[in-house]
């Protein structure tokens, strides 16, 4: 034991490796204390039963899940309802982005056809504009459409996917037709052969094989929605049809300190969604979220 | 067989596919009632819309239904068939709300002006006004005895006016001689006890408990509709008529007063040049240039713009350069490969990340707190001082950038961490027979060849910032406010300070401006995305890849 230590202070370059990995040990304890730092404090604050900002303390005095019980039961702030709306837009949107998309990506990959060169530059080209930046536009969009067709106006879940929908194709359609042309055409022939119509072919043979790059394509709308605030802010008005992400800052926006503990109750909740999904995902989402821009 | 495998290489080839399955009789009868729906439904919008005055909207939905009909009837756009719901959605929420901006951007849709003339005409219509020498009538109400609940009144003139009793029914006026009583009869004062499908109301009772439900209804057809008379409504009920006449060049006549108000830029006004009154408002019209023109020479407008402008770019800069010089530092210290557990560090690391970014700023805005948060608490104790973080414009800048540093440098760290890897090891050899140290490395060869590999990805991350509603809206909504600034706040960026504009509280929605202030924005993206792709070159790689 001692002469392991003797070993590596008489050792220059091992001493020299032992103080680099100490320090970088003591950086990475630094950032660890910054990334934690909001979060023990928001943990400690939902379980705080005095429950307002101004009484935090870390450690709580008196500790228990009062906030989440009153967080659950009182209507006055309908939690549950926002956080399944929340879930509810996301899935939908996630799931209807990935059969849309999935659609265009197959005729990209298996067809080739005049203007599809202009079509896949276009779709690459439209993405780069984020569909918040016309939100008036939309705004008035919707309030136009909802005035004859009032399930797909403001206020409804309708409106809001389709602007949710509005973007799914997009970079994600390249995402999924770089995956489809690595699947052997000789499948999709050898079926044709058989008699498989186009739609078979699609749906039977090609969709269950390109399950991995779906799951990436829907896992990351599902994020994007349920973390959207311009759109649900400007369509979504009514408490009852509220997302999470408008639900949760209107009802604490008006009472900082006294509902501090409820609130952090919820946005640990509200959280939990979106980061077992990227921790679980991890790696599989690396490649698409870092390689985005450029790879086809 | 093989010829047959030839032939249908060549139509998929050609895109000239027969779909085989669905080609059949009951595929292709299938496809007309689908279509058939599609357009039915098609048709009954466009009308609505067009009615509605809503052109460009309706132009579009026209033109995506021609687009869909094409696609399925004709066999050479069969491959078209398969982007029909995504092109749907991406012409109809994105390309038509493009073209809207910049058309709106050119108008003067602001409040005062939010109407189409048609729009307008359907709210001035009804409003009915009693001229002086206007015909009384008393009233006795009759209300429906099953189904839906109507009134009708039965309507006597007063004294002294000339006409004949009437039963003023919802929608339906009849001389009362002409009404088929039933069997009911007529008391001393020549009103029936009831009528067929109604009963009558006792007096006592509409007074008491129906007159407010009563007051705002018209009775009567067209032209001759009767309300009760404003002064003493329980007594009598008069004749109104309708106040507003429209003329064909859009000028309004007031009837009630006999004036001719006429429009200038879509806003009514007098012949003195008064204002119209209410509920005369505007309707909108093209303009111009005015709103570009205002941004530019108006002091009060260009002023809060341009330190909104300058907030944006720095703020986008900032964020993008300090999330990145934490996360490469990070990345950098985690990738020497005898640190033991850094898979389990750098998943650690990466847990600001997963938050959703609006849980993330507003429970940052509670820690921050002036008074109460937890941060200036733990500053007051150390050094008697806190922090301004929403009250002081540097402060409250420094705080939004605190928090983006916080959910940013794990994606940074991630992406340069990859990026550190796929650098060969043997570059540097060469660097250490010159005697370089570890810091003449790092700037010589780490660090080019990173930004390389990150460099489009770091220019997507500004364009994405530049456009960080979230984060700007949920710290403190843009605040604090510049004085004398309008809505426009000091970390107010351009997308917050468009939302402030359109549907801000207090001072009226002006879309058109908003809309100018989003072509701008417009403009800035574009011109970092045509940089990025000149820059990068991958512009290339994309084109190559289709």
């Amino acid at each position: 034991m001692f002469s392991a230590a003797a070993n590596i202070l008489s050792n220059p370059a091992k001493r020299k490796r032992w103080t680099g990995y100490f320090t970088r040990l003591f950086i990475v304890f630094l950032a660890l204390l910054f990334a934690f730092f909001p979060l023990v404090w928001v943990i400690s604050a939902s379980v705080n039963e005095t429950g307002t900002l101004n009484t935090q303390r870390l450690i709580p005095r008196q500790a228990g899940f009062e906030n989440y019980e009153e967080l659950l039961t009182n209507n006055v702030r309908p939690f549950d309802r926002w956080m399944l709306n929340s879930i509810f837009l996301s899935s939908v949107a996630s799931i209807l982005s990935v059969i849309i998309g999935a659609l265009a990506a197959y005729s990209f990959s298996r067809f080739r056809f005049t203007g599809r060169r202009g079509l896949m530059l276009t779709v690459f080209l439209i993405q780069v504009f984020p569909n918040s930046l016309t939100i008036v536009a939309t705004f008035l969009l919707i309030q136009e459409i909802g005035t004859h067709i009032p399930e797909l106006g403001l206020n409804s879940y309708g409106g809001a996917l389709l602007v949710y929908l509005g973007g799914a194709l997009g970079i994600n359609t390249w995402l999924m037709k770089g995956f489809f042309d690595s699947i052997p055409r000789d499948l999709d022939e050898s079926a044709r052969i058989d008699g498989a119509s186009d739609w078979l072919i699609f749906w039977r043979i090609i969709f269950p094989l390109v399950r991995p790059v779906l799951a990436v394509v829907g896992i990351l709308t599902f994020i994007g929605v349920y973390g959207d605030v311009i759109i649900a802010l400007t369509l979504l008005k009514d408490k009852e049809i509220q997302t999470l992400a408008v639900g949760l800052a209107r009802f604490i926006r008006d009472n900082f300190n006294q509902e501090w503990g409820v609130f952090s109750a919820g946005a640990i909740l509200g959280a939990i969604p979106t980061v077992v999904i990227i921790l679980t995902f991890q790696r599989f989402l690396v490649g698409g979220l870092t390689e985005g821009a450029v790879k086809g | 067989m093989a010829t047959e495998t030839q032939n249908i290489k060549d139509t998929i080839s050609t895109g000239k596919v027969r779909d085989m399955l669905t080609g059949s009789l009951s595929g292709i009868i299938f496809r007309i009632i689908a279509l058939g729906i599609i357009d039915a439904f098609a048709v009954w919008f466009v009308i609505n819309l067009v009615d509605n005055q809503a052109w460009i909207l309706a132009v579009f939905v026209s033109a995506i239904t021609l687009g869909i009909n094409a696609f399925f009837l004709s066999d050479k756009l069969y491959a078209y068939r398969w982007f029909a719901p995504g092109l749907t959605l991406m012409i109809l929420m994105i390309v038509y709300p493009t073209v809207f901006t910049v058309y709106a951007a050119f108008t003067n849709y602001r409040d005062g002006n939010l109407l189409t003339t048609s729009q307008l005409r359907d709210r001035l219509e009804p409003e009915l006004y009693l001229p002086e020498d206007a015909a009384t009538y008393s009233w006795t109400a009759f209300r429906t005895t099953s189904g839906e609940e109507k009134f009708a009144l039965w309507l006597i003139p007063s004294e002294g006016v000339e006409g004949e009793p009437l039963l003023a029914e919802q929608g339906k006026l009849t001389l009362a001689s002409e009404v088929d009583l039933g069997d009911f009869a007529l008391d001393e004062d020549g009103v029936p006890e009831g009528l067929p499908g109604y009963e009558r109301i006792r007096r006592g009772q509409a007074i008491g408990v129906y007159l407010p439900t009563l007051s705002g209804i018209k009775f009567g057809e067209g032209d001759d509709l009767f309300q009760f008379y404003p002064q003493r409504p329980q007594d009598f009920a008069a004749k109104f008529i309708t106040r507003f006449e429209f003329n064909d060049d859009n000028s309004i006549l007031d009837k009630s007063t006999d004036t001719l108000y006429k429009p200038k830029e879509g806003s009514y006004y007098g012949p003195d040049g008064e204002p119209a009154p209410t509920p005369i408002t505007g309707f909108y019209v093209v303009t111009g240039f005015d709103n570009f023109q205002r941004l530019i020479e108006s002091r009060a407008i260009r002023e809060p713009f341009l330190r909104v402008f300058i907030w944006t770019i720095s703020y986008a800069f900032l964020s993008v350069f300090l999330t990145f010089a934490l996360g490469l530092f990070l990345a950098i210290v985690l990738n020497a490969d005898f640190m033991p557990g850094r898979a389990v560090f750098r998943t650690m690391l990466l847990v600001p990340y997963t938050l959703p970014a609006f849980v993330t700023v507003l429970v940052w805005r509670g820690l921050l707190n002036e008074e109460l948060g937890v941060v200036n608490k733990g500053f007051e104790s150390l050094f008697g001082w806190g922090p301004d973080w929403f009250s002081d414009p540097l402060w409250a800048k420094a705080g939004i950038l605190l928090i983006q540093l916080w959910l940013g440098f794990p994606y940074m760290m991630l992406i340069c961490s990859g990026a550190l890897q796929s650098i060969p090891r043997d570059i540097y050899s060469a660097a250490e027979v010159d005697g370089a140290n570890a810091f003449q490395k790092f700037r010589t060869l780490t660090l080019p060849l990173l930004l390389v590999a990150v460099g489009p990805l770091l220019i997507a991350s500004f364009a994405f910032n530049f456009n960080n509603f979230t984060i700007i809206e949920y710290y403190f909504e843009g605040g604090p406010p510049i004085p004398g600034g309008g809505v426009a706040g000091h970390t107010d960026i351009l997308i917050t300070y468009t939302y402030a504009l359109a549907f801000g509280s207090g001072r009226g929605a002006d879309y058109a401006f908003a809309s100018t202030i989003s072509i701008v924005i417009f403009l800035l993206v574009a011109t970092i995305t045509v940089f990025n792709f000149r820059f990068t070159r991958s512009w290339e790689e994309i084109s190559e890849n289709v």
